[in-house]
């Protein structure tokens, strides 16, 4: 009994302090891979400990059931009472992650049916992976995670972006799919779905985010160079007001760069764009 | 020729969407008049019935200049129109579900990256 309610302790201990303790300081936007790991750790700790919970008590009220010929006394009677309400709570629970999960599963079908919808053409292939310009106007690019994974450039973005810097925009969106971006997307989500008016779910999906762009940036910037990258960004920034776009391209030039590797210069899906 | 109905009510407006959404470019309103099929509508009707399309929502004004406006089917929002309260009643904002390369980070993150980096700038 004592074990459950500590851990139920530890949940809501988690819930309160990752927020506090994973936003002290600016570190995250230099090392976005450690702090999107530590953020999803806390994440984890809080639900496993929750789950454990549940099943500490659940254990207590078999027991008690067990013997209850013997320890037929109200502690027994508590022990079965608390039992099953882990298990009603833990019911309604799965009821509702399940309902929350098909309506964000629905919203990013129905987006991606929306970006899909413009008319559109597949300019290269890579594994099951494909390049589509749609010939939507505004500067847009996005990552389509799923069994038909693609890479959507808009027509708008090709014509405002040199080839090389379209290739960077295709790298960061790659590092999207290739890293399931999507899939911390859709757990951080789903948190925050559940437990709506948290700080600790908001905080984890707005910071999910965030970071996440940090990592691809990251990644494009190493595959096919910083400089591009920012350019593209800043190009992005000037036409449509996005304060975003200019501070990612700031941080990618206050950084040291390696020359992007001449191995990783031959994604099939930069070539197709004809960025080198 | 007033008077004379040539449509049923609100059916130029379902004709004009359906042009809309299969032009993927933004057309003008002469482009919709000649390609509204039946019987060629009044350029004035067709105003009439972007502008009230326009009020609905279902359709997307853009005014390079006065003299060249153009129009465009709002077909995302309206799709989504449904999902979207429904993920406003679980509090679940407007934030995009696919990855948009310079999607809007929400104005905290603006925030912490520009505190971040002029912090560094200053070191």
């Amino acid at each position: 009994m004592i074990i459950a309610l500590a851990l139920v302790g530890l949940t809501v201990a988690t819930v309160w302090l990752a927020p506090r303790l994973l936003t002290l300081g600016h570190w995250q936007v230099r090392f976005p891979r450690l702090a999107l790991a530590a953020w999803h750790a806390a994440l984890l700790a809080g639900v496993a400990a929750l789950v454990a919970s549940v099943v500490v008590s659940v254990l207590v009220a078999v027991g008690a059931a067990g013997a209850s010929g013997a320890t037929a006394g109200t502690e027994g009677i508590v022990a079965t009472v608390a039992g099953w309400t882990a298990l009603l709570v833990v019911g309604a629970l799965a009821a509702l992650v399940a309902s929350r999960h098909e309506l964000l599963v629905d919203m990013q079908e129905s987006e991606r049916d929306a970006v899909l919808a413009a008319p559109h053409e597949v300019l290269a292939t890579e594994g099951r992976t494909e390049l589509i310009v749609s010939s939507i106007d505004r500067p847009f690019a996005c990552a389509v995670p799923g069994r038909s994974r693609a890479i959507v450039v808009s027509a708008g973005l090709q014509r405002l972006l040199s080839p090389a810097q379209l290739g960077a925009v295709i790298e960061h969106e790659r590092a999207h799919l290739v890293g399931r971006h999507a899939l911390a997307v859709r757990l951080a989500d789903l948190n925050a779905a559940c437990l709506p008016g948290l700080r600790a779910p908001r905080e984890l999906r707005r910071t999910t985010r965030l970071l996440l762009e940090l990592i691809a940036d990251d990644h494009a910037a190493r595959r096919a160079g910083a400089a591009h990258l920012a350019n593209a960004l800043v190009r992005i920034a000037e036409v449509e007001t996005n304060p975003a776009a200019e501070l990612r391209a700031a941080r990618l030039e206050g950084r040291r760069w390696r020359p992007a590797r001449a191995a990783s210069r031959s994604s099939v899906l930069r070539a197709a764009v004809g960025a080198r | 020729m007033a008077g004379i109905r040539t449509r049923a009510k609100g059916e130029l407006e379902g004709e004009i969407l359906r042009v809309l959404r299969s032009h993927e470019a933004p057309a003008s309103a002469a482009e919709i008049q000649d390609a509204v099929p039946g019987i060629r509508p009044a350029l004035t009707t067709v105003l009439t019935a972007l502008e009230r399309l326009v009020e609905k929502g279902e359709v997307l004004r853009f005014a390079e200049s006065p003299r060249r406006v153009r129009f465009q089917a709002a077909l995302s929002e309206v799709e989504n129109a449904s999902e979207l309260m429904r993920g406003a009643l679980v509090g679940v904002d407007r934030r995009a579900a696919l990855l948009q390369f310079a999607g809007d980070l929400a104005d905290d993150d603006v925030a912490f990256l520009r505190d971040a980096l002029t912090r560094r700038g200053k070191r």
